[in-house]
């Protein structure tokens, strides 16, 4: 019994949604660290400090958090684009909302969103993409958003 | 913009491709010997292939101005009789290998087969949150007007077939959550499946690349970007690189396989309505190819400029990777908040990414080279709004947003950079003195 249990303790905590990260405390780096399958480097900075998650193919993501303990920022680099849903969290909303009201036009272009809530660009090409987002609410006062790189 | 594929032919064309598997796909991927040399080397064939700015398959209510066309011919590989050419193939130097909608395909081409038998599947990603995805196919390419032809990847059985992506209206398996930066929301995930919303019958990719995605994908599944699915359930699988969607112009019989040149001419500050050019196959291996004067600049591993330099400030590769792009149909660089002192304002409504400045203004970047040249862009930017809407469809002066700020900013040096140029780009691993590839100009 006590295998059965265990095995479902690990069961439903293995299944929990690893939901995070911009927006959210710095635990949810961990999260992001187990879905991305990268290895974490701490590096501290004047007024914040940065997580860079290194995947196996060489992608980059650095995720910017703030002396409160949230995440404020995101940056990534790689030869595919990363999980945004992830990355991104409860802010993909605003994402979703501020593309649906933008009238697409053809050809290609980076993809720039800039709300009260959310900045976000996506840009580069096929097998090197890069991006940034940052929530300016969450940005601490004597940090540049520019810090987001 | 709305959704219109034809489901019908659809239907019908992925019923035969299904049924259809050639013996001489590497079905277990190790290599086999060539037995094309004849010992005498590659002939000289026709290597211009003319291309047209213009509106391509949207036509003028579109409004895809800058798009770069030409024709792409396909036939089941090694066949000379069951062959379709498509017109309105975007000409794109940002990305690497064929890919041709299933709604604009009429000849059957057998599926290429994964290392574990099942059809290859691939989920192709963009920046700006569009994506293909469909099978990869075994075809014969061959470039109208020219005498260009790849019937296989190097090194790879005669006429085995160059692996191109089929873009599926109808696929036959919903696309993979995890080959997508986020969820299939209706409005901010594009399905570039159909004409619609691609714009373009297909893609040329001809870039610096000879494969889709390289050695990430042949070592490993991660990047989730091949798939096969059996049973109907796709799980994202190891690819070897000829087994990968293939630049055609590397694969060539010709001796024409270690670049392209394309060549534009000037385009007028009002713009033109079309505009017609070369794209010439090979660099110096023949007359109408020979790079002369024009200064090289290596690209990086990423494919892009090592640095550029914009308004005093550094951008560098990977984070801010400036590159040259047929397939961007304006320079984007630098953002409208940076630029606001020079009386850059962002274009509004439909328009909006694009620079709508009041009266035309002028800009440089210098960009290096890994080879250390460095060289000054210069280029105008007009108002896009009053451009676009004027009905043309080619300009040499449409610029846009890169990112919001300098950090996350980057040079996309686009159509408008290539009016009244000849632009080289160099394939990596043709030339030990450039193994990276390299564009010059």
């Amino acid at each position: 019994m006590k295998i059965t249990l265990t095995g479902l303790l690990i069961l439903v905590l293995g299944s929990a949604p690893a939901w995070a990260i911009l927006g959210e405390s710095e635990s949810s780096v961990t999260l992001d660290q187990q879905v991305l399958r990268g290895a974490d480097r701490e590096e501290a900075r004047t007024g914040y400090k940065i997580h860079q998650l290194t995947m196996a193919d060489g992608g980059v993501v650095k995720e910017f958090v703030a002396p409160a303990g949230l995440v404020f920022g995101i940056a990534w680099q790689g030869s595919r684009m990363p999980n945004l849903q992830q990355l991104l969290g409860s802010h993909m909303a605003e994402l979703e909302t501020a593309l649906q009201s933008n009238a697409r036009q053809p050809g290609r272009r980076p993809l720039i969103v800039r709300t009260d809530k959310l900045v976000f660009v996506s840009g580069g090409h096929m097998r090197a993409f890069h991006g940034y987002a940052y929530v300016p609410s969450l940005v601490p006062g004597n940090v540049s958003p520019e810090a987001v790189q | 913009m709305t959704f219109r594929g034809n489901a019908r032919a659809a239907g019908i064309l992925w019923a035969v491709m299904g049924s259809m598997i050639l013996a001489s796909c590497d079905g277990d991927g190790s290599p086999s010997s060539s037995s094309t040399s004849t010992g005498t080397g590659p002939a000289t064939v026709a290597n211009s292939a003319p291309v047209t700015v213009g509106f391509g398959a949207l036509g003028p209510s579109g409004q895809y101005v800058n798009g770069i066309w030409t024709s792409v011919t396909v036939c089941a590989p090694g066949s000379t009789a069951n062959c379709q050419t498509i017109p309105n193939v975007l000409v794109d130097t940002g990305s690497f290998g064929l890919r041709l909608l299933s709604s604009a395909l009429t000849v059957s081409l057998p599926n290429m087969m994964g290392t574990d038998g099942n059809p290859l599947q691939e989920c192709v990603e963009f920046a700006d949150f569009s994506y293909t995805w469909g099978p990869v196919a075994a075809a014969t390419i061959e470039i109208p007007g020219t005498g260009e032809t790849a019937s296989q990847v190097p090194g790879q059985s005669t006429n085995s077939g160059v692996p191109i992506q089929i873009l599926a209206a109808n696929p036959s398996f919903p696309v993979p959550s995890s080959c997508l930066p986020t969820a299939p929301v209706p409005g901010i995930l594009v399905d570039a499946n159909t004409v619609e919303t691609l714009g373009a019958n297909g893609i040329l990719g001809i870039g610096v690349f000879p494969q889709d995605c390289g050695s990430g994908c042949a070592t490993s599944a991660s990047l989730d970007q091949y798939f096969t699915c059996p049973g109907g359930r796709c799980a994202s699988v190891a690819v070897p690189l000829q087994l990968q969607v293939w630049n055609p112009v590397s694969a060539f019989s010709s001796s024409d396989t270690n670049g392209v040149v394309i060549n534009l001419p000037p385009v007028g500050a009002s713009g033109a309505a079309s505009v017609n050019g070369s794209l010439i196959f090979g660099i110096g291996t023949q007359a109408d190819n020979s790079i002369g004067s024009a200064q090289i600049f290596e690209v990086d591993q990423y494919g892009n400029f090592p640095q550029v330099v914009f308004n005093g400030v550094s951008y560098t590769s990977p984070n801010n990777g400036s590159f040259i792009d047929s397939g961007s149909n304006a320079i984007f660089f630098s953002d409208a908040a940076s630029l606001a002192s020079t009386g850059i304002f962002e274009c509004t409504g439909q328009y909006v990414g694009y620079y709508c400045p009041a009266s035309t203004l002028s800009f440089s970047v210098t960009v290096s080279g890994a080879n250390h040249t460095q060289t000054a862009v210069s280029f105008s930017v007009a108002n896009a709004a009053n451009l676009i809407g004027s009905g043309l469809a080619a300009f040499s002066n449409i610029g846009g947003d890169s990112g919001f700020g300098p950090s996350t900013d980057y040079v996309d040096l686009g159509i408008p950079f290539f009016f009244g140029r000849s632009v080289f780009v160099g394939m990596a691993g043709a030339s030990t003195s450039y193994p990276n590839g390299y564009w010059a100009f």
